[in-house]
Formats: C-alpha cells, structure tokens, sequence
C-alpha cells in the first residue's frame, strides 16, 4: 500500500517538474492585463475539467480578495461557461453539443477579456471551437492540456502542458497550477 | 465608436541604444517597463464624411492631406482612411504636451492605430503595430527617436526589448514573485520637473553623435543586462547605482539632455539618501525618476516639495480596446 501511495506522488511530482515555468507566468500575465482593463475571464471544461473551471472560477473571485472583503477593491470577473445548465442544454439539444461554450462566448466576450481553456486530450470538439472563436474575437487563450496536448496546444497563447497519460495526473496537476495562480494574485493584489 | 487604451512606459536603462544607427552595427538593448498611465484615444465616423481631429487643437477638413498633424495623417495614411471619421485623445497625464519622457507620442501612435484598425473591422497583434507606429513616427514624420517606445506601449508589461542587428526586435517580459515587483515599485519616487522641452532637438544631436558615443552606447547596451539581472536578484541598489551610472553617460550624449535645474533636483535627492535616478526619455526636462530605500522616501519628498510627485504603479496591460459599440 506505501508504495502505491508514493507511486502516485512520484508520477505527480516528475509532471509537475516538466511545468514550462514561462507559460504559467505568461498566463499571470494574460490574467493580470485582462484585470487591469476590467475585462471578464471566462473558463471552460468537461467533466472533471469543469469542476476545475468552476473551482478556479470561485478562488480568482473570491480567494484572491476574501481577505479584504469589505475593502472596496477592484476584483477579478471570472465566469464558468460549464455552470449553466439551462445555457448548455439549450445549445446542446438544439445546435450541438460542440457549440456549447463557443455559443455562450458570442453573448459576453468583449475586447478586454481573455478565456481559459481546460481539457486534458486538447481535442474536445466543443473547447477547440470555443477556443477557435475566442482566436477570431482576438480574445487571448490560455490552454491547460495534458496527454500530447492535442490541438488545444497549437491554439493557446498560454500553453501550459501536462505531457502525462493519465486523467488522475493531468487534472491534479492543474488544480496545483490554479491554486499557484490564486496565490500569486492573492499576494499581489 | 471604438476608444483603445494604450500605457505610457518608464525606461530604465538602454535608452538610445534602440536607433536603428546603433543597432544595425551592436545589438541594442533597453530595460524599461509600462505604467498604469494611459493615453485613450477614440474614434466614431463623421456623420457629413470630413475629417475632425481633437487634440490640443481641432482640425476639421475635408480630406486627409490638409491635416496637420503629422502622426494622425501618417496614421490614416497607413491605414488607407482618407476621410469620414472623428479623432479625439486624452490621457492621463499632460501627455499631449512634447517631451514628457513617457513614451506618450508613441504611446498615442500604437494606440491610434490600433483604434482605426478596429475601425476598418481589421485586427492586428501588438508587434505589427509597433513596427506601424515606428514607420509612421519615425519615417513619415521624421521625428530623431528610436525604437523602444513602440515596442514598450503596444505590448505592456515589464520588459527587456532587443534589437538586434538583422533589425528584428525582441521583447521579452521580465516576470517578477509579486513580492519583488512590489519591493520594486515601492523604491521608486517620480517627479515632474515641471519644464516643457523639445526631445526633439535634444535627440537629433543625439543621433549625429552616435558615431562619437559608439562606445558609450555598447556600454549603456550591456547594462540592460546587468540591471536585468540585479533586479531579478532584488539587489535594488546596485540597480540604482546603474541608473545612476546610465544618466551620467547619458548626460554625455548631448548637450541638453541635463541643465542646472534638473542637477539641482537630482543632487537634492541623492543628499536626500537617493542611491540614483534618471530623467525619463530624452532629458532636459519632463520626469525625474528616483530611486531610494523607502525609508529615505519621506526626506526626499520634502526635498524636492516644490516639484510635483506622481504615484504610479506598473502596468501588464498593452495597447487595447477598451470600448467598442456599433
């Protein structure tokens, strides 16, 4: 049992080593300039990818400045796209379900505002084409991608790659990854 | 109408070695970095198909050729708009007013550009309007400056621009632990000096004399990187003492780049406790930039009382559109 244990941590670990520090500070960067024009983040994944999204989502609005709650400072203004059922059903059984978060994009994006892209294959129909139209908006991307890092990789200004197989891996390295960016922004901020 | 957002920018070190003159011979490097001051520019189409520009003057004709202005008719130019729009910018300093050393002409350049493309319906990344906006400030109106203020405002951020021989230019953030860039911010003091210049007299003796400061300029180059270094080291005095270094080079350069009034400030802040500083830009007046422990802040602030004190902080944000409506 110890060694299962510490297997898992030591896969964790040699991924989490292999993190182009680079990307993630390029993606600090996109964050911060998007806040600093008082843009919105909006945040977009499947499944388990979802539930981080929506983690993330709560630790950039809230995390960050929950110290400071009643100080009246200027926050960040990030948005799930996975968190409205009604939204993603309605495009879901009416046009499809590729179109789920690139629909929803259409209603929101504005120049200022950047996406975040999660998925661990980087091939998710309805993230390529959320991505893609995040590109012709001029909205700049950050990708968190695993395995080969699929298309999502080439399509992302910010590419941060977990190169692992393995679900388990990929989706603990990026919650660590999110919780690096709250914590920066919470001592910047 | 479309109203962009473009920062001005503060730079450290390297200043002068971004002409073209220098560069294509050794590599040109500048450390300088983007401000949370901004220059806003707005565009709209004119209902009755003339032209009305609003700056520190309105022109209102009836085709581009007649402006003026000589950024905003490069601008159009570049842009294939000949007529049918309004042009207003505000910013948030005195920007409009000549040598602020700030980066403000470019500043209002990279951001025109980007409005008009919006404009057109076009879309284009921050390099290609840095390398618009040098055309047009630096060949069509033939204004003596280099290059690094194009690059420093449409891309934002803290900075090591490279301008490289075969004329490709780099900018290559500097990512700081928020910590740092805080420790940073909070050694910096900014002054206005209250004078009004011209940059560009100042800078045209500058570039006639590349040849004689050759040498100079190779050496300010190579400090780029050492300052590079000391701050990503937090070792903020020795980054001091290379401002302090850069500006009594600078002060070679050309004749107007330092006078009595702009010694006394900086002497009054290094009797003050300052480890060193600089004039923004091209020199002879606009902003003094100090930089001290902060606990010698408050004896330098009451040494230089007369002169106004400007809060700033650093800014990651490059040229962008802030509005847009149809």
């Amino acid at each position: 049992m110890e060694d299962y244990i510490k297997k898992f941590f030591q896969e964790l670990d040699a991924q989490i080593n292999k993190i182009s520090w680079q990307e993630i500070a390029k993606a600090i960067k996109i964050l911060q300039s998007t806040y600093e024009n008082d843009g919105r983040v909006y945040l977009i994944g499947n499944g388990g990818s979802a539930a981080i999204a929506t983690h993330f989502v709560n630790d950039l609005n809230k995390t960050v400045f929950g110290q400071r709650g009643e100080k009246n400072v200027k926050r960040f203004q990030a948005i799930s796209l996975a968190d409205n059922t009604s939204a993603l059903t309605a495009w879901a059984n009416d046009v499809g379900f590729e179109s789920v978060f690139s629909e929803q994009l259409k209603n929101f994006a504005k120049d200022t505002d950047a996406l975040v892209a999660i998925s661990s294959s980087g091939n998710s129909p309805n993230i390529i084409k959320a991505v893609e139209t995040a590109r012709s908006l001029h909205l700049p991307a950050i990708g968190l991608v695993g395995f080969d890092g699929g298309k999502l990789l080439s399509l992302s200004d910010a590419k941060i790659h977990i190169p692992s197989s393995k679900y388990s891996i990929v989706e603990s390295a990026h919650d660590a990854i999110c919780h690096l960016i709250t914590t920066y922004f919470e001592e910047l901020l | 109408m479309i109203i962009t957002s473009t920062p001005l920018r503060m730079s450290f070190v390297g200043g002068g070695t971004d002409f073209e003159d220098f560069y294509r011979r050794y590599p040109g490097r500048v450390v300088s970095t983007a401000i949370n001051k901004y220059f806003y520019v707005g565009v709209n189409p004119r209902f009755d198909g003339t032209i009305r520009l609003s700056y520190t003057q309105t022109e209102t004709v009836e085709h581009r050729d007649q402006i003026q202005h000589p950024l905003i008719k490069g601008a159009l130019e570049e842009t294939g708009i000949e007529k049918g729009i309004d042009i207003f910018s505000l910013a948030d300093l005195p920007a409009h007013r000549t040598g602020l050393g700030l980066g403000a002409s470019s500043s209002f350049t990279v951001g025109l550009l980007n409005a008009l493309y919006a404009f057109l319906g076009e879309y284009q990344p921050a390099d290609v309007l840095a390398e618009k906006a040098c055309q047009i400030e630096i060949n069509k109106a033939k204004s003596p400056i280099g290059k690094q203020d194009q690059y420093a405002v449409a891309f934002g951020g803290l900075n090591l621009i490279i301008f490289n021989c075969d004329g490709k230019i780099e900018v290559e953030p500097i990512y700081l632990m928020p910590k740092l860039k805080e420790d940073f911010q909070k050694h910096l003091l900014l002054f206005f000096t209250g004078k009004e210049r011209s940059a560009n007299i100042i800078l045209s003796e500058q570039k006639q004399n590349i040849d004689k400061k050759f040498e100079f300029l190779k050496k300010m180059s190579g400090m780029a990187l050492i300052f590079k270094d000391a701050l990503e080291k937090g070792d903020f005095q020795k980054m001091a003492e290379l401002l302090h270094q850069n500006w009594l080079i600078k002060k070679e350069l050309a004749s107007g780049i330092s006078n009595p009034q702009i010694d006394e400030m900086y002497n009054l802040a290094r009797g003050s406790g300052a480890w060193g500083g600089k004039i923004l830009g091209a020199g002879g007046g606009g902003f003094l930039l100090v930089m001290a422990a902060p606990e010698n802040h408050s004896k330098i602030k009451e040494a230089l009382n007369e002169y106004q004190l400007i809060p700033f902080r650093f800014s990651e944000s490059g040229s962008k559109i802030v509005f847009r409506s149809e």
